[in-house]
């Protein structure tokens, strides 16, 4: 039986060796993510190559591309659905993330769209155990200044987006209000057929 | 024997008089006093608490389940502390919003539960949190927004 220190040193030569980083060292801090999902987003809105109405399906492809990795969908599924999730099956669960991720990507997408130069500021970054909260500033070219929260949680060693707040309203909030006053007078069926027709 | 009665009787009657004016202070004043032991404390952190007020409601579905017991700076952010009732379960992924009577009515906290097995227990915090809504600013931005 080979005791359990040797068994932690003999993984992290092996680690070492192959170059991979045995702990979560490089792993990127809530606000790098943000910046850099920001930065990245901007410099395809901004690709002449992608301009245009005749190319917007695949901008908007690209912008999925990019943001999906750094959304946990599951979770912002969860909480959009609030204290009715514990009560829906596995199988339901599935369908109602298939069906709300179809909601927001209609509904977000289509507004990266209207991007007109504004600038990102980064504020400061709150964190609570495994969650942050990354605030910062946006300034449109005409001088407004509006304040985007973009709340994070880290399960799996990465921290994912689950919630933006824009001028104080969260999008989750704002959905699970609205889920919620569905489910408390109509059903889950209801609710799911209302999303798929506008998704 | 009859003197004795007399003085009985108005020391009954002041002590009467002064434990309804002691009732009466403690109901108009919304102290708590005996039921301190059936709440417990929590905090949430919010960006603005703008015309939020302390000993004001924390509802939930528009329940009283609470109370606002003190707001203070920390850090430039506003710590609102509140006094929940022992038999409310508030989960870890509860969101606390500053919300408004009416159009123009007093703000209170509204709590919407969320899916979380966790709950936040004595002392903890909400996390996800809404400050009030900024009517001004919407309109600032209306009026002024020429596009």
């Amino acid at each position: 039986m080979i005791p359990i220190k040797h068994i932690t040193s003999l993984a992290l030569i092996i680690n070492l060796l192959m170059g991979i980083p045995a702990f979560s060292q490089t792993e990127k801090k809530p606000d790098e993510i943000i910046l850099a999902v920001v930065e990245d987003g901007i410099e395809i809105l901004q690709d002449p190559t992608l301009a245009g109405a005749k190319n917007l399906i695949e901008r908007q492809a690209r912008i999925w591309q990019l943001l999906e990795p750094h959304f946990n969908l599951e979770e912002m599924s969860k909480r959009a659905l609030g204290h009715h999730w514990r009560q829906r099956t596995p199988e339901e669960r599935k369908e109602f993330i298939t069906a709300f991720t179809s909601t927001l990507k209609r509904v977000y997408l289509g507004k990266t769209d209207t991007y007109r130069g504004e600038r990102v500021d980064y504020i400061r970054t709150m964190m609570k155990g495994n969650r942050s909260k990354v605030q910062t500033y946006v300034y449109t070219a005409n001088g407004d200044k509006f304040s985007i929260d973009f709340s994070l949680i880290n399960n799996t060693n990465t921290w994912k987006i689950y919630d933006v707040t824009i001028e104080g309203v969260s999008i989750i909030g704002n959905y699970r209000s609205q889920f919620n006053s569905i489910l408390n007078r109509s059903s889950f069926e209801k609710l799911m057929t209302d999303l798929r027709k506008k998704g | 024997m009859k003197k004795f009665d007399i003085e009985l009787s108005v020391g009954l009657f002041i002590s009467v008089g002064l434990l309804c004016i002691v009732y009466t202070s403690i109901q108009l004043g919304q102290v708590d006093i005996f039921n301190q032991k059936n709440y417990y404390p929590i905090k949430a952190i919010f960006s603005s608490v703008t015309g939020l007020k302390k000993d004001t409601n924390v509802e939930i579905a528009g329940v009283k389940v609470g109370t606002i017991k003190n707001i203070e700076l920390e850090n430039y952010q506003a710590t609102v502390s509140m006094s929940i009732r022992k038999n409310i379960e508030i989960q870890e992924d509860a969101i606390a919003s500053i919300r408004t009577k009416g159009l123009l009515g007093e703000k209170y906290i509204a709590i919407t539960p969320g899916a979380s097995d966790d709950l936040i227990g004595s002392n903890g915090t909400i996390f996800d949190t809404e400050p009030p809504f900024d009517l001004e600013g919407v309109i600032k931005h209306f009026v002024v927004d020429d596009e």
